[in-house]
Formats: structure tokens, sequence, C-alpha cells
């Protein structure tokens, strides 16, 4: 009887033309079919070079094979081999085509047996990669330094090891068609809310692309308002922060190839937060809290309300700054707006240019930023000095929110402001205001309000824009199962 | 779509557009000439009350026959208050800034806002009213610490003015106002988004009422009263740009006054597309929502509704209230109702 399409055959050179053809062994190189022997069965390891560890194959699986002596009569079979024979941990049986292939891939070994309907499939991964490192985008000054990887397996460790309790689970999923990303779904058993473990889970599944190139792809498919500017996920590559987020009740994201966890759901309170408010005192955490939630404003609206003030309210102007303005003004040829989009489009030219440019003439970009825009647009009258005061301060604003993506967010937001405030002065700036405002409200991150606990209101930790005392902070975070609990019963949370 | 909102968010949108339009009313639409408007609004409240817990029962009780009937009574009251707001949002930008550009262009971008707004559908809408009810202390804290000179405790007196009479026609006039603000409380839904703080539609009331008083009392104490009837450019002059703070001290006074005024104006255009879809199911909500922002843009910008709207303050109450007592009185006198026929 033929087997059914997609499951093992117990006869082994079918299982092995099978998967020949289904890794192109004839042209690729990579693929390896090792043939041996355990007891006088035949076996065949198969492997990709480079992905497995070729010493745990050769030390735990043929050495193993080879040696092994079984009681006349005895029956090799995958379950035999995995009991008596094979001296690696982990290892499974698995009777799927696809999950084979898929394994192999990654790095792991599978080994046919002769009059079996199943393989053995190893954990023998041993891939090159970098190793855990300090992080480079979320840098402290005081606490851990460690960030993720590039490696999956790394990562859930690194998350296990700050989060080291029986109730994290880390359900790992495969995403794509024919590239598929290996996704790890982490969350705490009795903290998280189920609802929303199964959201993110359901959306996940629900991801029928060809390829999936990492938690950036993953998170377009999965947010809920991709057309929104801002993001509804939080990025971050410090497995502390992470671990810290699981306890609140999110829910974390790693994939293979990406350095960094994604956490969901998340408010716009969280994309505010340092992992250096965590580990100072409450006092410096909620004063630094302020001075990036004023660096949020300031990077929106500074610029519109300035266009706004000196182009339709003057009078709103103390007479002294209003002069200073009209005199620094005196030789600009062009209208403010002009003048703003000018600069602005070149602090984004030196920002992105300084991301780009190797790190050995990095200091030449700042050489050129600061002479030939600030030094020499000013001399050749092409802006006027207080316009630069007011780039600049915009520019440290937007410095100043720690999630990268949330930055560029707010910077589309500020040209949105911009126009609107030369458009119609105050009465532009404000309209844009309550646009961005309805916007922020009508956002949500896996189905919970983005600006909760403010709007709608719930009871939550104090530790959202304002950091209390750690012994204070007792209360229910708005996405923790028992606050959905007490929801559900109609009754404040406790 | 169907344009919905739940009890909590329609009741702090309702909060924020009572606020709004109790103060816009009493200090730049028609403010009585006597020191005692403060007292108005809670007037308004005591008189509104009955009406609210009228529309609150009916709301419970879910009788579809009679919701229709009162919606269709409230819908037109509703847009043209929306375009009264319009109207005030216009004149404000008109005469801070914009004067040279028409009025009817200056309509676009407010109305773009509502639209937007409503297209968002009602939590959001509340949501946002929740986001200002935060907001809005910081910035009258700011407000009044900057403006703390100028203000004259003398100039509340005599504290009741010309007397209890114009007290009462003010009140009367007003709670007429708060009417078509209050409507989103016929067609929230018990459908809660999230746990809230216990909130009643007494309280609601009653805290817009109060806060209401308390920033007439302080607007009062900013400009004397006038001697003589003032226009509407004059009164919104006195309100912004009094001339004796410094003018760079008002600019928290003008973004308070257009955002309470757009949350006011969203809050009636959600009202009005909501009405109208109750009125009309088939209509999608977006249509309806375009529908009810196109009637209100035309109405102000090709009539002139503030008038309108004064002119038929004193008499809104007394033909809404009766009519909406008589409808909760023949629903409760009906078995059951339309949710529990079906």
């Amino acid at each position: 009887m033929s087997p059914a399409p997609g499951v093992l055959s117990p006869v082994l050179d079918d299982n092995l033309a099978r998967f020949r053809r289904l890794l192109h062994s004839d042209v690729n190189s990579d693929a390896h079919f090792r043939m041996l022997e355990c007891a006088g069965t035949p076996l065949c390891a198969l492997y990709i070079e480079g992905m497995a560890d070729d010493r745990k194959i050769g030390e735990f699986v043929l050495r193993a094979c080879n040696e092994h002596r079984a009681a006349p009569g005895t029956i090799i079979d995958a379950e035999y081999l995995i009991r008596h024979v094979l001296e690696i941990a982990q290892c499974d049986a698995e009777q799927r085509e696809k999950e084979i292939v898929e394994s192999v891939v990654s790095g792991m070994t599978a080994l046919f047996v002769e009059d079996c309907d199943s393989c053995v499939l190893l954990e023998t991964r041993g891939y090159p990669g970098r190793q855990v490192n300090r992080t480079t985008n979320e840098s402290v000054v005081i606490g851990a330094q460690e960030g993720f990887v590039e490696s999956l397996r790394t990562n859930m460790t690194l998350l296990r090891r700050y989060a080291a309790c029986p109730g994290l689970i880390t359900e790992c999923l495969s995403v794509g068609r024919q590239l598929p990303c290996r996704v790890a779904l982490a969350w705490l058993d009795g903290v998280a809310d189920r609802q929303v473990v199964d959201a993110v889970r359901r959306r996940l599944m629900r991801i029928d692309a060809p390829a999936v190139m990492g938690l950036g792809a993953i998170q377009q498919y999965i947010e809920d308002s991709p057309w929104a500017l801002l993001p509804q996920m939080l990025q971050t590559e410090r497995p502390d922060r992470a671990a810290s987020c699981l306890m609140e009740g999110q829910v974390a994201l790693l994939a293979d190839n990406s350095p960094y966890a994604l956490i969901a759901p998340v408010t716009l309170f969280h994309q505010l937060h340092a992992s250096d408010d965590s580990f100072s005192r409450w006092q410096y955490g909620t004063f630094l809290r302020m001075i990036r939630f004023m660096g949020m404003l300031v990077s929106v609206f500074l610029p519109g309300l300035y266009i706004a003030l000196t182009d339709y309210h003057m009078h709103l102007l103390p007479m002294s700054l209003l002069g200073s303005i009209s005199e620094a003004r005196a030789n600009v040829p062009f209208p403010i707006l002009i003048e703003i989009l000018i600069m602005e489009f070149s602090f984004y030219l030196i920002n992105e240019a300084g991301t780009r440019i190797p790190q050995q003439i990095g200091s030449a970009l700042g050489i050129v930023g600061a002479l030939i825009l600030g030094q020499a647009a000013v001399s050749a009258s092409i802006i006027s000095p207080i316009l630069i005061i007011i780039v600049a301060l915009t520019g440290l604003g937007n410095y100043a929110i720690p999630d990268y993506g949330f930055g560029i967010g707010l910077v589309i937001c500020r040209l949105f402001v911009i126009l609107c405030g030369s458009l119609l002065g105050l009465y532009g700036v404000c309209v844009a205001a309550f646009c961005l405002a309805v916007g922020l409200c009508g956002m949500r991150s896996m189905g919970v309000p983005y600006l909760v606990p403010l709007a709608p209101r719930r009871q939550h930790n104090p530790d959202l824009l304002f950091r209390l005392p750690v012994w204070l902070q007792q209360g229910p975070s708005p996405f923790t199962r028992q606050c959905r609990q007490t929801r559900s019963k109609g009754g404040r949370a406790a | 779509m169907k344009l919905s909102i739940s009890r909590a968010p329609a009741r702090a949108a309702v909060l924020a557009a009572i606020t709004a339009r109790t103060f816009v009313t009493m200090t730049v639409d028609a403010p009585p000439t006597h020191n005692g408007a403060y007292l108005c609004p809670l007037i308004a409240a005591a008189l509104a009350l009955p009406w609210l817990l009228c529309v609150r029962a009916l709301n419970r009780r879910m009788d579809a026959r009679a919701v229709t009937a009162l919606s269709a009574a409230l819908l037109p009251l509703v847009l043209l208050d929306a375009a009264v707001t319009a109207g005030e949002i216009t004149g404000s930008a008109g005469y801070l800034a914009l004067d040279r550009v028409p009025e009817r262009l200056l309509l676009l971008p407010v109305c773009a806002a509502a639209l937007w707004c409503v297209f968002r559908n009602g939590n959001t809408m509340g949501y946002a009213a929740m986001l200002w009810a935060r907001l809005f202390p910081l910035l009258l804290i700011l407000i009044v610490a900057l403006q703390a000179q100028c203000l004259r405790s003398e100039w509340l007196r005599p504290l009741l003015g010309s007397g209890w009479r114009a007290i009462w026609e003010g009140g009367v006039r007003l709670a007429g106002r708060i009417l078509p603000c209050s409507a989103l409380l016929l067609i929230a839904e018990g459908r809660e988004d999230a746990p809230e703080r216990r909130g009643t539609t007494t309280s609601t009331l009653l805290t817009g009422a109060l806060v209401s008083a308390l920033l007439i009392l302080l607007h009062r104490m900013m400009v004397p009263t006038p001697i003589r009837e003032a226009g509407w450019l004059k009164r919104l002059d006195d309100l912004l740009t009094n001339g004796r703070a410094p003018l760079y001290l008002q600019l928290p006074m003008i973004c308070a006054w257009y955002a309470g005024l757009l949350h006011l104006l969203a809050c009636e255009c959600f009202a009005g597309a909501t009405l109208l879809q109750r009125l009309l199911p088939r209509l999608g909500g977006r249509q309806c929502a375009l529908l009810s922002v196109a009637a209100i843009a035309l109405a102000a910008a090709f009539l002139p509704v503030i008038d309108i709207a004064e002119m038929l303050s004193p008499w809104q109450y007394i033909a809404v209230a009766p009519l909406t007592a008589l409808i909760t009185f023949v629903a409760a006198g009906r078995k059951g109702g339309a949710a529990s026929c079906a």
C-alpha cells in the first residue's frame, strides 16, 4: 500500500528519492545523505552542511549507531533509536514530510530508517552566528547590557534567563509558504490575557505570504492598523525589557534572523519608556519620562507653532522676540514654510546619511552638517539663525524618543502640522492636533486601545507616564488576564 | 458601517460638549448682560435633568419606535447646533488671523476633521473627549496662572446681576441649547469597550454645569460686564484678547477655545449622523456621516445659523422636553419594547 501524500514511506529508498528531489540534491551540494548502519539495519542521515554541526553528527549519531549492539531479533525503528542508541538529548520521531524538510533546512538532522515510516529529527543546529553582545540602539547607563542576536534559539534562552519561571511559554510557529520564518510566541501563562495570545497566534497563522523576512514583515502583517503612521508594536533588543513586558501580561514575538523582540499589545506610553527607567530610582525615571514626553510634543508641534505664530499671529509673540525674528529674517528671500522645509529636509538628509555612512568617515558628516548647512546657510541668508534653533530643538526632541519607528512616524506627523500651520495658522495647528488625537484614540494594538489607560480609562500600574515608587506599583497592568476578568464582572479592576 | 458608541465614551463626549456649548453660549453667542450668568448653567442643568432621564429611560428600554420618533425630533436641532459650532469655529479663525480668507473656505478643514472623527466611529470620538477631559484641567490651571494678575473679583458684583427673572430666562434658553449636545445619550449602547469609572447621566450633566459655571465666573472676572449690547466679534475679542494681559499669554486660551469647539462639533456631527442612520437604517455609516456633515457645512455657509439658533433657543426646551416626556410616557405604557417583542 502506498503511503499517504506528505508522510514518509516505510521503504528507505523511496524516502531518500523523495527528499533528494525536494532538496535538489543533484545540483545542491549542501544537502548530505550519509548512509550508515545500526545493528545491521540501513539508516541514512540527512543534513545541510554548514547549518548542522558536523561534530555532533559524527560523535553522537554516526558513532553511536555504528557502535550499538542490539539483541538478536530486535526491530530497529525510530522509537528504538531514540530510546537506546542516539546520544543527543533533543530528538523526536516525525512522519510529516513538510516538517522534516523545514527542520533539515534549519540545521536539524533527519535520520531515516529502513522499514520504518517515521524518521528521527535530531537537534544538531550549529551554524555560525553572532555572540550575545551589547545592545546598539537601546544602550543604558546602568543595568544589563545584553542584547538579542540573530539566532532564535539564543534569544529564547536569553528571554528564559530573565523570566525564569515555569509559566513562560514559548510556542514555535512557522510563518511563510516558500521561505518560512521560524517564530516564537512567548507569554506568561496566568498573566497574559488568553484572548490577546489567541489573537496574535491567529494573525500569525493567517499570514499567507511566500516569504516572510523577519519580524519587520511580520509586524506589518499582524498590526491592527497597517495604514496608521505610528507603530502598534514595540521593538526591543533587550531581553530584560522583553521579560518585563511579559510580566505585564504582554506577548513577545521572536524570530530567526531578527535581533530584537516584538511586543504587543502596547500603548503610546510604552513607546516613551526606556530601559533606564526601570534601573533608576523612581524620581529619576519620572523626570526622564517627562523629558521624553516634552520632547515628543516639541518634535511634533514646535515648527508648526513657529510658522503659525510668525506668519499669522505676530501679536501673540512678545515684542522683543518678534523684533529678533523679524531682524533675523530680514534678508531671507524665502517664505517661512520654504525655509522650514529646506531645513527639515537637510536635517533628514544628514540623519539618513549618518545612519548609512561608514563609521570611519562619520565625523566628516558632522562637519558638513554643522559648517555647510548651519554656518554657510545663515551667512548666505538662505535661512534665519532662529530657524536653526527651532529645527535643532525639534531634532533633539525626536532623538529623545526611544523607539526608532515611532520617531519616524512623529516626523511625518510633524510635516502635517507644519502644513496645517502654514495654511491656517493656529486654527490649522489646532485642527491638526485634533485630527492626530482622534487618530491616536482610534488606534488599537491587538485589540487594546492605544491610549489605554487614559482613554478609555482603566485601572493601571502607576508606571505609565509617571513612575511611582516600586512598592506602589501593585496595580494590574491593563493587559493582564486579571484585569480582563475583573472587567468582565463589570466592576472596577482591583 | 454601523455608527455606534458605548455609554462611557458617550458620557465623556456629552460632558465635553455640554461644557463647551454652555461656555460659548453664555460668553460669546448670547451672553446675558448681567453678572448672574454663572447661575444659568445650574438652572439649565436642573431643567435638562428630567429630559435626560427620559432619554436614558428610552435608551435603556431599547424601544425602537420611541427612539426613532425622538430621533426625528432631535435631528434638525442637532444639525443646526453643529452648524452653529462650525460657524463659531470659522468665525474665530477669521477673527484671529484669517480675515482675508472667505469664511466658507475656512469651513473645509473643520468639516474634514469632523468627518474624519465620525468615520472613526463613536468610541474613538468618546476616547478623544476623555483625553480632552484629562488635558483641559491642566490647560485651565495654566490659563488661570497666566491671567491671575488680571482677574478682578470685584467685577462679579452684583452677584445676581439683574435679578432672578433674567437668570431664569437665561437658564431656559441654555437648557434648550444643551439638549442637542446630549442627544448622544439616546443612541449610546450598552456594549462597554472597557471598564470605566462609574458615572451616571446625572453626574455628567452636573459636572458639565459646574465646570461651565466656574468658567463663566472666571470669564466674568477677566472681562467686565458690558454696559451695552456688543456684537459677536467684540465679545470674542473680549474673551480671547481682553487687552489687559499680555497678548502672548492668550495662546493657551486660544488652544483651549479651538479644542473645546472641535470636540463639541465632533460630538454633534456624530450624533447627527447616528440619528440619521436610526431614521434611515438602510444608509451606511459613512453615507450618513457625509450627508450630515454636508448639511452642517451648507447650513453654516449659507444661513445665519447663530442668529437662528438664538431665536429658537427660548422655545427649544419648551417644545422638546414635553414631547420627550410624552414619548417616554407612551413607550412606558406599551407592554415590553421593540427589543423584547422581536
